[in-house]
């Protein structure tokens, strides 16, 4: 189903996986590699796109996101960079940064999966391996005869 | 499908939530190389992803490129060991080389440097003989090893110099007299230009300790290096068979010549550890 807005911006609906719909212009949606080609194979001209992969909550947030994006020239570049920034922490506070990962990289949308990637990084960046541990609740299952080989192995990073 | 999108929040519970592998695999390779290795020391599933080859592969061939042939002649050596490998030496290149046991402080230098009589009965008369600490000489100059002792300080009446060659020796010691290497043994010209002798001796130092094989086509690339000028107390009476004449510049230095310039003090120190120091 395609509709036509006032000023002529063809627009698409979107489904998430719980059922959830939303009525995006067409050059936002197509943000998404993946959105944009399924427009291009015409799988948009009868009723919406289905997204099986990405709840509504966090539909909600990618569409936000790539609003903000297709809207923004390059001139803006500056204050884009902030609005990624607050985007990331609210992110963090509300929809799982991991949630949104997953969706970036379903519906293909290289910035976000950038942005949401390099922010888990610069989590892990710096930290020691007791302190991710705790961070994410992760098992330490090495035996100490690997533990000790591992930590030997990559022991230039520690020094 | 609900149940398949399983919420995997890292704040929501606390303490947090393992992030999905699907999710670690993605941010590998946003990671540094140090901050992978580190990772992989988490778990063993972390540490089958941050040390896989997919991830380090284009991080050694874009940091060290030249690694990409080793991966060929044996292709189970893991590129994170690799690359492990290549940075540890690059970091070693980087670091400082540690500083001389030596000092300036544990030095003498002893010089001697006398006037050989023209008529060949080779018979010196002594012009300068003095042995002292080093740190007494020590103008250092920027950190080079050349070690200026300047007009003046020592004066030696020589009544009967009329040759134009001297000799020239200088020994440096542990001073508490347990060690000595002779930095130059060597005769030389004085040039004579109206009113002041000139003279540059050098001399090749010798490789340190175990390079030394009798191979005489290797060598340190180094030579001492001493400069003198007298000049006369009494410019009149030059002209005349002898004269009373006093140093009015000595420096001794270690060269390195294949940059023609000065060693630096540490460099110098490092070289005279092997013979002088090797149980300091």
């Amino acid at each position: 189903m395609s509709i036509t807005t006032e000023n002529n911006e063809k627009m698409i609906t979107l489904m998430s996986s719980d059922g959830e719909e939303f009525v995006v212009e067409e050059a936002v949606a197509a943000q998404s590699q993946t959105i944009k080609h399924l427009i291009e194979d015409g799988c948009s001209t009868e009723g919406s796109i289905p997204l099986p992969n990405v709840t509504g909550r966090v539909l909600s947030e990618v569409i936000q996101y790539c609003k903000k994006h297709s809207s923004s020239d390059d001139k803006e570049e500056k204050e884009l960079e902030a609005w990624d920034a607050e985007f990331v922490k609210a992110a963090d506070d509300h929809v799982a940064l991991t949630d949104l990962m997953m969706a970036a990289n379903f519906l293909d949308i290289k910035g976000l999966l950038d942005l949401v990637a390099q922010t888990l990084a610069n989590m892990i960046t710096g930290k020691s391996p007791e302190e991710v541990r705790r961070m994410w609740n992760i098992k330490n299952d090495f035996t100490p005869e690997e533990a000790e080989k591992v930590r030997k192995e990559n022991q230039w990073a520690f020094e | 499908m609900r149940i398949l999108m399983k919420r995997l929040s890292l704040k929501d519970a606390k303490p947090g939530t393992p992030p999905p592998w699907q999710v670690l695999l993605l941010v590998s390779s946003y990671l540094e190389p140090k901050t992978l290795a580190m990772a992989s020391c988490v778990s063993r599933s972390w540490q089958s992803l941050m040390s896989s080859d997919d991830v380090w592969q284009n991080i050694c061939y874009t940091l060290y490129p030249s690694l990409s042939n080793l991966k060929h002649t044996n292709p189970s050596v893991p590129y994170h060991r690799m690359y492990a490998m290549a940075s540890s030496v690059a970091r070693r290149r980087l670091k400082a080389p540690i500083k001389p046991r030596l000092s300036l402080d544990n030095l003498v230098f002893a010089i001697n440097i006398s006037a050989l009589c023209p008529n060949k009965t080779n018979k010196s008369r002594p012009i300068l003989n003095i042995a002292k600490p080093a740190r007494e000489f020590a103008l250092v100059h920027n950190e080079v090893l050349k070690l200026d002792i300047v007009n003046g300080n020592y004066e030696f009446p020589v009544s009967t110099f009329e040759g134009e060659r001297v000799k020239v020796m200088w020994n440096i010691m542990l001073n508490d007299w347990k060690a000595v290497f002779t930095m130059m043994e060597c005769e030389g010209k004085v040039n004579f230009d109206g009113c002041r002798w000139d003279g540059w001796f050098s001399q090749e130092l010798p490789l340190p300790g175990c390079c030394s094989v009798a191979d005489t086509s290797t060598s340190a690339g180094l030579v001492a290096d001493v400069k003198l000028v007298l000049s006369s107390k009494e410019p009149s009476r030059i002209s005349g068979g002898g004269t009373d004449i006093r140093i009015s510049k000595l420096s001794l230095g270690m060269l390195n010549i294949r940059h023609w310039s000065y060693v630096s003090l540490d460099y110098g120190l490092r070289y005279l550890e092997h013979f002088l120091a090797r149980d300091l």
